[in-house]
């Protein structure tokens, strides 16, 4: 195989790669667009998402502000912060894993 | 078609954890950005395992892509791994990683990003850095096995308590990749080890260039395809023991594979200095035969050979081949020197005009005053004199340092040479 080939399959497959972490940045904006497009008079969350607020409300709120958690786990350069807050509502507390991801994502969302 | 049912496992090995991170119920992200990072991390992470699969020397992959194209993908995916890791970083937390930092996701994350950066630069820059090529294999395996471990302690405490597959698919990777690197140093070794071959003769062939003749020893040795190569693995140094890439010299009707011819020229530590000194009776391992640089199985009625330096060692176990075969395909050769008295076995081809239909053109950088051959590099124009002007059942086999290498693929395309006609052999790539 040639190593022009191979350089150009490279590329390609590097390309491809990047475009599929692209998607799962666009899969996620166009859920959010969809849930916020989607808003009814009861908003209650969809059948499979966990409400998050409820559940940081139920588990964490009694001893945490939500004031708190703004500046360390919103915006840029949070992600770091975020994985270890999952780390630590994992390792801590009596939610499961998925409600534990549930209030990990609310407290991340701007 | 094999290629392509090879290239879908590969990529199908590289996305699945991302695959599987999409399926996760309530996955984390809410925020795009934050979701393009992790993403580019679970690509990166499936791509710096699968990266050990693709020189573990399995046959039937080799054989469908050739080992320098399996090398080369190899280290373009490095650079690809390098690409989606920085992306991960930029996305999630910007900034220059801290293997000291005080948290420990960070601190595994960046050990195994500086790691691989490390392993990149030297292996592009291993000559300048004047790191020996021993040297640079240990590090390079220690610096992979790095990579993996530190990208594994980096992403388990994220998918432990997961309860889809990622938790067992993070740590089936790892073990896969350190496997395959277990495997390669310690099983086939192993393996190797019981099927001994030994020194019988070690000629100096001119040109800094050494003939070590191998015979099997209680075994049946190995049958090969002439222009395939063999990694000789040689007894010293125990663990750090050395292993190269030759290709066989020799016919493959030789003796039923029982006697192999390995010319190695001195290119570097272990060929200037430990391979004049192997004496007959020393034993060496041999694995192989690898690589698809063969004219067995091609349909072809003319055959021409492009050989630069070291790369006429195939040529030559091509030509001996179809001598002991009574093959007679019209073959030409063109043999790239910088003079004559640096072209390896030059009397002994010129011989082989005589048994084969074999035409032998020189083409020599700076060759004496007198001397009959084209002069100057390879060209377009040098091939067009000397071969006729269909070329449409004529296959192409190349092999030679990458200069050489690239200069012959635009070569070749200025010829109209469809890829399929063009078969390559790159060595010298680290």
């Amino acid at each position: 195989m040639h190593a022009r080939n191979v350089r150009l399959t490279a590329a390609g497959f590097t390309l491809a790669l990047f475009a599929l972490a692209g998607a799962a940045a666009w899969r996620v904006d166009s859920r959010k667009t969809a849930a916020a497009s989607s808003q009814s008079p009861d908003p209650s969350p969809a059948p499979r998402e966990l409400d998050g607020r409820a559940l940081y409300e139920q588990h964490c709120a009694s001893c945490h502000a939500l004031d708190e958690f703004a500046t360390t786990y919103q915006g840029p350069g949070s992600g770091v912060a975020v994985l270890e807050l999952l780390e630590f509502l994992v390792d801590h507390g009596g939610a499961t894993t998925d409600e534990d991801r549930a209030i990990a994502r609310f407290l991340a969302a701007p | 078609m094999r290629s392509l049912g090879w290239f879908a496992v590969f990529a199908a090995a590289v996305v699945l954890p991302l695959a599987l991170a999409w399926a996760v119920r309530g996955e984390l992200w809410s925020n795009p950005t934050l979701a393009f990072g992790a993403a580019c991390g679970w690509l990166a992470f499936a791509l710096l395992a699968a990266e050990f699969g693709l020189v573990t020397r399995v046959r039937a992959a080799a054989a469908a892509f050739g080992s320098d194209a399996l090398l080369l993908f190899h280290r373009a995916m490095a650079f690809a791994a390098l690409a989606l890791l920085a992306a991960h970083i930029v996305a999630l937390a910007p900034g220059l990683p801290n293997p000291l930092a005080s948290s420990a996701l960070e601190r595994w994350g960046a050990l195994a990003l500086w790691s691989l950066a490390a392993l990149i630069a030297l292996s592009l820059w291993r000559r300048q850095l004047r790191c020996a090529y021993e040297l640079w294999l240990v590090s390079h395996r220690v610096l992979a096995a790095v990579v993996v471990l530190a990208s594994f302690a980096h992403v388990w405490p994220l998918v432990t308590r997961d309860t889809l597959l990622r938790g067992p698919i993070v740590a089936g990777y790892t073990a896969l990749a350190l496997g395959a690197l277990a495997w390669q140093r310690l099983v086939r070794p192993a393996w190797l080890a019981r099927r001994a071959w030994e020194v019988v003769e070690n000629r100096d062939e001119g040109a800094s260039t050494r003939t070590l003749v191998v015979r099997a020893v209680g075994h049946a040795g190995l049958r090969f395809a002439p222009g395939q190569f063999v990694w000789l693995r040689t007894e010293r140094r125990g663990l750090f023991a050395q292993e190269h890439p030759i290709s066989i010299a020799s016919s493959a009707q030789l003796d039923g594979g029982r006697t192999l011819e390995l010319s190695i020229k001195a290119l570097g530590d272990w060929s200037r200095e430990l391979v004049p000194r192997m004496a007959p009776g020393e034993r060496v391992r041999i694995d192989g035969p690898f690589g698809s640089f063969t004219p067995d199985g091609q349909p072809a009625e003319r055959l021409v050979l492009v050989a630069g330096g070291i790369g006429i060692t195939p040529m030559r176990s091509i030509l001996l081949t179809m001598r002991d075969r009574g093959d007679r395909r019209p073959v030409t050769l063109f043999y790239a020197a910088n003079r004559r008295a640096r072209a390896v076995f030059a009397s002994e081809l010129e011989a082989l005009r005589a048994e084969l239909a074999f035409e032998l053109v020189f083409v020599f950088e700076d060759p004496e005053p007198a001397q009959a051959c084209e002069r100057g590099l390879l060209s377009a124009e040098v091939l067009r004199r000397h071969l006729p002007q269909d070329l449409r059942f004529t296959q192409f086999f190349v092999c030679g340092p990458a200069p050489m290498m690239d200069a012959m693929e635009r070569i070749a395309a200025q010829l109209g040479l469809p890829s399929r006609q063009l078969h390559t052999e790159r060595f010298d790539m680290v």
